[in-house]
């Protein structure tokens, strides 16, 4: 006789219910992603697609020079980020600095803004002459992605064992030898990671090419957004749209190839207080220099959002968000799009919550299938959001799934881009939850659903309030997407701040930098909330699930990961989250506009 | 003339005397065991001797030269780290030909005195390994060649079988001490154990032997 039977058990056992719940709970997650990324992007690829339309873009010399300034400007400032990072990731890892949390945190802060709010802020803080074009791209471009690069890099600088670099001068090498014999190479890994994430970065890049680029500057991002809603060339839009997949593919692909050298079979040791040399002066100018290339552009927004049109300074441009403003591009006041973004943001945040937490559960529930859901999870982070947008444009055109002009298109795409974020945040804390304690509510009478309600979710709601906050901060600093699907009257925050930037006048300019100086406040507070609560979570990691405290030795990647600056400990913002998790692992895709 | 001479050194670590007042002799092809509890400032010692430290005072000399200030890429001295510190990204004859390659050597020459030394530690046929794939007794071979591939005029050892097993221990101390008798290098090896020392030793000094002042001289064992 059956066990269970002879003990007086039913047949379905509680946790066998539950796991019939979860697999439902992440098809349904997945059917969802199906409808909302697959079906647009493969739209895209499979009937926006034109053989023809490939040979006319091929014998097109404007779409070469398109394609090669994407390539060089994302080469240039590639080189400009490393240049900046490496030497300071290599200082910063060195002997102790004074607010060296800080100082991180300063360095980091751009990465965690829209990236209309840091294109805004470099139109203010470069000269007239040089605000629009490749010196004001580039030097966005650099200003944007220096802190992500800085916080791949300082982990696997701060895992090189010190040792070796004094056992190389023994043997004779000296201080440049030994950087170039034995550090650059172990960190080597890591640079190529940064240099391939900031590559894709800046290849895809849109709202800064778009605000700062002038009429004759266009990455491939830029075109595809051009050819779709300028020209109404759907079919060219695909074209490109698919080209670029197959670049970040490749990119993708090269970076999953390379395995990195193990660094050490032990802990690295940090350098000892006592030592030949200081290299002290050093590492403050650079420190300053990057301080300042940091803080500069944003106080000058925040500086043009309180210089009046009369030239004095006070708060009559935020005061002008409430008004309509002739010549703006806006039909509404400034201040209405912020209502917009808030619908949409909360939306698009309780739906990215929903479907990520249906995903998490699935697949720790269900080993068989665990690989299907995450890759179901991270499939949005293999394209940008402007690709996203077009897909959305065209897939949803027609009954009955005819949505792109309804109000929900936006929150619904902003939810898609969202969820990879969303299952970042929720996934190691979901999994840490010792899966006995669910059971030992079971025994106490709880109803599976009900267990996990009172028991896991109880102990990682301050995941999910983080993971909320992540969801919110994309939204509202979402414009790749919001560019295709906003309606007129309705634009989202950084749509209305690009297109107040377009339009001439002081009036106009000083809402903008308002609304963006605005966003960035929002952006940021959403960004250290969720800091704040990741680093509070009381996960039962600590207490009852603790990891193994030492990682194999040559698991060098696990290193990096447990090392890295999560958003755990670091203010991290979800693009910067994304782009750490893409840094220690596989790279997969383009930059969340 | 000896080979290394060291007077008077005094060491800080945080504001705190390690030890002071320090002197030190050790003449050609001697290899001195010098023993001392954990923390004693044995391995400071040897950090400052390496050029890997400087002392707040007194002077090392090496055959009569005053290579105080010199860094320690100049002073052609050996180090063997306790754990190794092998150079994860290069082979095991990589890592052998590193100092060779430092000192501007040819790369014929190169490899005969690679596998010359990988022949006196019993590594032949390793040269292409990648050094995490070894054991710890052969990560610490490939320590100790690399570290006489140069010719240094002193080679130091710093508790170098401390994380291996106690048989193993005692037999590469043999293996190890022959090869240095061999080649006519100066040795200081540094130990906690007076059975290694024994074993390892021309020469065996305790480390408050070499300070006059022994009770002020030094702060308590493990204090580091």
């Amino acid at each position: 006789m059956d066990e269970r039977n002879a003990i007086g058990m039913s047949a379905t056992t509680p946790n066998r219910a539950f796991r019939r719940q979860a697999v439902a709970a992440g098809l349904l997650s997945s059917a969802v992603l199906g409808l909302l990324f697959v079906y647009p992007v493969a739209w895209i690829v499979v009937k926006g697609f034109r053989w023809p339309t490939v040979g006319e873009l091929v014998r097109n010399r404007r779409i070469w020079r398109i394609i090669w300034f994407s390539g060089w400007q994302a080469l240039a400032s590639t080189l400009g980020v490393l240049i900046l990072a490496t030497p300071l990731a290599g200082l910063l890892a060195g002997r102790p600095v004074a607010g060296r949390r800080w100082l991180l945190a300063v360095i980091a802060a751009p990465f965690t803004l829209p990236t209309v709010v840091v294109a805004a802020s470099f139109r203010e803080v470069l000269p007239r002459s040089l605000a629009s074009g490749v010196p004001a791209i580039i030097s966005a471009h650099i200003f944007y992605n220096l802190g992500m690069a800085t916080l791949i890099l300082l982990p696997r600088f701060e895992l090189i064992d010190q040792t070796l670099a004094q056992a190389a001068s023994t043997l004779g090498a000296s201080r440049s030898r030994i950087h170039r014999t034995i550090t650059l190479p172990l960190v080597a890994p890591a640079i190529i990671n940064a240099a391939l994430l900031t590559f894709t970065l800046c290849f895809t890049s849109f709202g800064v090419v778009l605000m700062l680029g002038g009429s004759r500057r266009t990455t491939l991002d830029v075109e595809i957004y051009q050819q779709a809603l300028q020209r109404s060339r759907f079919d060219r839009a695909s074209v490109l749209a698919v080209f670029q997949f197959a670049v970040l593919a490749t990119l993708a692909f090269l970076s999953s190839r390379r395995r990195p050298t193990a660094l050490s079979n032990r802990p690295a040791r940090r350098p000892n207080k006592v030592g030949p040399g200081s290299r002290s002066y050093a590492r403050n100018t650079l420190v300053l220099i990057v301080l300042f290339f940091v803080v500069a552009p944003l106080t000058a927004l925040v500086r043009r959002s309180l210089r009046e049109p009369s030239g004095s300074f006070g708060l009559e441009n935020f005061c002008a968000l409430w008004r309509i403003t002739k010549g703006s591009g806006l039909i509404n006041s400034p201040i209405s799009s912020f209502g917009v973004s808030a619908r949409s943001a909360a939306i698009a945040g309780t739906l990215a919550l929903i479907i990520g937490a249906g995903l998490v559960v699935a697949a720790q529930e269900v080993v068989r299938l665990r690989s299907t859901f995450r890759l179901f999870a991270s499939l949005p982070l293999a394209t940008s959001s402007v690709q996203l947008g077009l897909g959305f444009l065209l897939a949803f055109a027609a009954a009955p799934l005819a949505w792109r002009s309804r109000w929900f298109a936006v929150p619904l795409v902003q939810a898609v881009v969202s969820v990879p974020f969303v299952v970042r945040q929720l996934s190691p804390v979901l999994e840490a939850v010792p899966r006995g304690l669910r059971n030992a509510a079971m025994t106490l009478g709880a109803s599976p659903w009900r267990a996990w309600r009172t028991i896991d979710f109880r102990l990682s709601r301050p995941a999910f309030t983080s993971a909320m906050a992540i969801a919110l901060a994309i939204s509202l600093g979402e414009f790749g997407a919001a560019t295709f699907l906003a309606r007129p009257d309705g634009p989202t925050v950084p749509v209305a701040i690009a297109r107040l930037s377009g339009h001439p006048g002081d009036v106009v300019q000083g809402q903008a930098a308002a609304l963006a100086t605005l966003l960035g406040l929002v952006t940021l507070v959403l960004v250290i909330v969720a800091r704040t609560l990741g680093a509070a979570n009381p996960s039962p990691t600590s207490r009852t699930l603790e990891p193994s405290p030492s990682p194999s030795p040559n698991s060098e990647t696990s290193s990096i990961t447990s090392k890295a600056p999560t958003a755990s400990k670091l203010p991290v913002s979800p693009s910067q989250s994304a782009a750490l998790s893409r840094g220690a692992q596989p790279l997969r895709g383009g930059q969340r506009e | 003339m000896s080979r290394l001479t060291c007077t008077a050194l005094k060491a800080e670590y945080e504001n705190s005397a390690v030890f002071s007042n320090l002197s030190l002799r050790v003449e050609h092809g001697e290899i001195l065991a010098l023993l001392g509890p954990s923390g004693s400032g044995k391995s400071t010692l040897l950090r400052i001797i390496a050029g890997l430290e400087v002392p707040v005072a007194g002077t090392v000399f090496l055959d009569d030269e005053d290579v105080t200030q010199w860094p320690a890429h100049k002073r052609r001295i050996g180090l063997v780290f306790q754990d190794g510190a092998l150079f994860p990204h290069l082979s095991v004859a990589d890592n052998i030909s590193y100092g060779l390659k430092m000192a501007g050597a040819k790369r014929a020459s190169r490899d005969d005195r690679t596998k010359e030394l990988l022949r006196l530690v019993r590594l032949e046929g390793f040269e292409t390994r990648a050094v995490n794939t070894l054991s710890g007794g052969e990560q610490q071979r490939v320590a100790v060649a690399r570290a006489i591939a140069p010719e240094p005029r002193v080679l130091m050892l710093d508790e170098p079988f401390a994380s291996l097993d106690p048989d193993l221990r005692l037999h590469l101390a043999d293996e190890v001490r022959e090869i240095l008798h061999s080649s006519g290098t100066t040795a200081i090896i540094v130990t906690h154990d007076p059975d290694e020392a024994q074993r390892f030793g021309d020469r065996i000094v305790g480390l408050a032997e070499l300070v006059p002042d022994a009770e002020s001289s030094f702060r308590a064992p493990g204090a580091c």
